[in-house]
């Protein structure tokens, strides 16, 4: 990769000296926001000619001198004389200064227009970016020539009935309002036929409250499942522990058994965790393992989903997303007590809610309930 | 490792709402666009002073209407930034202002009717659409020359009743009926657009409409 050239290199200079001209300035005298102002010409000469010959705007510039001119007339005593006209000095300083400033302030919001199409902003586009604006700006630009074609004829049609009365601009708005609302009711996509058509796997939630036994239960009823013949697929969430602390968790997948880091705790000085720091890398990694599992698996085991997904983050998305063929007819899921309601709400109804349990009994008769479900599943499909 | 995982996308069922939502903005703001072609050619042909708050009181009355038709909090505002944002495609010289302007307008727009989406909303929507397009070329100057440009104009309206032979308070009291009058304007742009909202919804078939 060649090294950036000195043009790249001082344009790359510029938001650090718009800064450093914006501080010169802001204390309001004349000399240093005047120093500013010609810092930033001279920049702007070496690095970014284009943006300086569009400085050149003879109505703005002749406002501004105007500007300083009235203040001169008309700001603080008149001590002395211009053209025969009365002025005051400390007006034609404060009109000075008001000339220097403006100057600057449009030289430096010409310049930050451009670089924002351009890199030297990337950080801060990067800030703003938002897919769903884009996309939706997308797609108002194209909508526009359409959409003003019509509102022209509607206004056409409006103007030939006679003069424009309130009941007929408003007649061109109704026409206008309701193109616009069809439009967008039309651009809802609608989900293919086939995954509407396709059965959806039964969920089994396995719930309790931290620390109650719901990753022992349900490691158990996969062993069951996989011992009558299902193939078990997804991911669980083992405590990873540090000198006898929990220091967070990480992510293992049921089939293949690797093993990454999701979150560690942060910890005050006296060791005591205070919040987890998420590793964002480690959802995409869950998620293809869950979508894996929907695909090739009979059963899908998820360990755990708590609040996070609740509030529609986490391993939620992977579970909602629509998928063309999905072999997997149950999912078994380890569910936080207090998440499993929102998370009916948003998942879909839990077929059975079991609570964790270490006795080969009860597991035996979970076991035989899952089973039952299997089979009515493979049934359905 | 960084705190807390992103946002990833939603679920079926909640990402058609927001599907609409979003679709909506597009469809409003391509509309935004368009009204501002089409009645800014008409008025700029007009040669009406002030024509930038006859055009906010239209773009009020389009915000206002749209409200009627999808109420959802925020849709006001994601509008007007679709509408900005199509501002950044014109082609070379500062963009930033009217970006600024449309958005703003937008903004204020959403305040107004975060009490509803009722005639004192509706009317209070619209004219502060008007009042800020009037007032933004103010803004701007304080932003490029500083505070002394508003005592600049104070001592002008005062030099000016002086000169008229009036009151010095003569020259305000003229400055706040113009502004009443910008607030009537804009008020009656938003008011129509409540009217043209709710026939429009009346239009649209129950299948058309939002759940």
């Amino acid at each position: 990769m060649s090294a950036p050239s000195p043009l790249a290199r001082g344009r790359r200079l510029m938001p650090a000296l718009a800064l450093v001209c914006i501080g010169l300035q802001f204390p309001g005298r004349l000399l240093p926001t005047t120093g500013a102002l010609v810092i930033w010409l001279a920049a702007l000469a070496a690095f970014d000619r284009d943006t300086l010959r569009r400085l050149w705007m003879p109505r703005f510039l002749t406002l501004t001198v105007l500007v300083a001119l009235a203040a001169g007339m008309l700001l603080g005593k008149s001590d002395a004389r211009l053209w025969g006209l009365p002025f005051s000095r400390s007006g034609l300083e404060a009109g000075a200064l008001m000339t220097v400033r403006g100057l600057f302030i449009f030289g430096l919001t010409s310049w930050a227009s451009r670089a924002l199409m351009r890199d030297e902003l990337r950080g801060l586009r990067r800030l703003l970016r938002h897919e769903r604006l884009a996309t939706a700006m997308a797609s108002a630009v194209q909508l526009i020539p359409g959409l003003t074609g019509q509102l022209r004829r509607s206004w056409s049609e409006q103007r030939q009935r006679g003069r424009l009365s309130p009941l007929r601009l408003q007649s061109a708005l109704v026409s206008l309002v309701e193109a616009a609302a069809r439009i967008a009711e039309a651009q809802l996509v609608d989900p293919e036929p086939a995954i509407r058509a396709a059965p959806r796997a039964r969920r089994v939630a396995v719930s309790g409250p931290q620390g109650s036994g719901k990753t022992t239960t349900l490691l158990a009823l996969a062993e069951r499942l996989r011992g009558g013949g299902f193939e078990v697929g997804g991911v669980r969430q083992p405590v990873r522990y540090e000198g006898g602390l929990r220091a967070g968790y990480d992510l293992e997948a049921l089939s293949g058994g690797e093993r990454r880091p999701l979150a560690r705790a942060r910890t005050r000085d006296g060791g005591r965790a205070e919040g987890f720091d998420f590793d964002p890398d480690a959802w995409g990694w869950a998620a293809e393992r869950i979508r894996a599992a929907r695909r090739d698996h009979d059963v899908l085991v998820l360990d755990e989903l708590g609040r996070l997904e609740a509030r529609g983050e986490g391993h939620l998305p992977a579970l909602a997303e629509p998928l063309e063929a999905e072999r997997c007819g149950l999912w078994l899921l380890g569910v936080r007590a207090d998440a499993v309601d929102r998370l009916a709400e948003r998942a879909g109804p839990f077929e059975l809610v079991f609570a964790p349990s270490d006795d080969p009994a009860v597991l035996d008769g979970y076991a035989r309930q899952l089973h039952e479900v299997l089979g009515e599943r493979r049934q359905a499909a | 490792m960084h705190p807390v995982s992103p946002p990833l996308p939603l679920p079926a069922d909640l990402a058609r709402d927001q599907q609409r939502f979003w679709a909506y903005a597009a469809a409003f703001g391509a509309a935004w666009g368009s009204l501002e072609i089409v009645v800014g050619s008409f008025l700029h042909a007009l040669r009406l002073p002030f024509s930038g708050a006859l055009l906010a009181a239209a773009g009020a009355a389009l915000l206002v209407a749209q409200r009627q038709v999808l109420p959802v909090r925020g849709l006001t505002l994601a509008t007007g930034l679709v509408a900005a944002a199509c501002k950044s495609l014109s082609p070379g010289g500062v963009i930033l202002g009217p970006m600024v302007g449309i958005s703003a307008e937008a903004a204020l727009v959403e305040l107004a009717l975060l009490a509803g989406s009722w005639v004192p909303s509706a009317a209070a929507a619209g004219a502060l659409a008007a009042l800020w397009a009037a007032s933004q070329k103010v803004l701007v100057q304080y932003l490029l020359y500083g505070g002394d440009i508003l005592s600049l104009y104070v001592e002008g309206l005062r030099r000016a009743s002086g000169w008229l032979g009036a009151e010095q308070s003569f020259g305000f009291a003229l400055v706040a009926a113009f502004a009443a009058g910008l607030a009537l304007v804009g008020a009656s742009g938003g008011l129509l657009g409540l009217r043209a909202g709710r026939e429009c919804r009346k239009l649209l078939r129950p299948g058309d409409g939002p759940r």
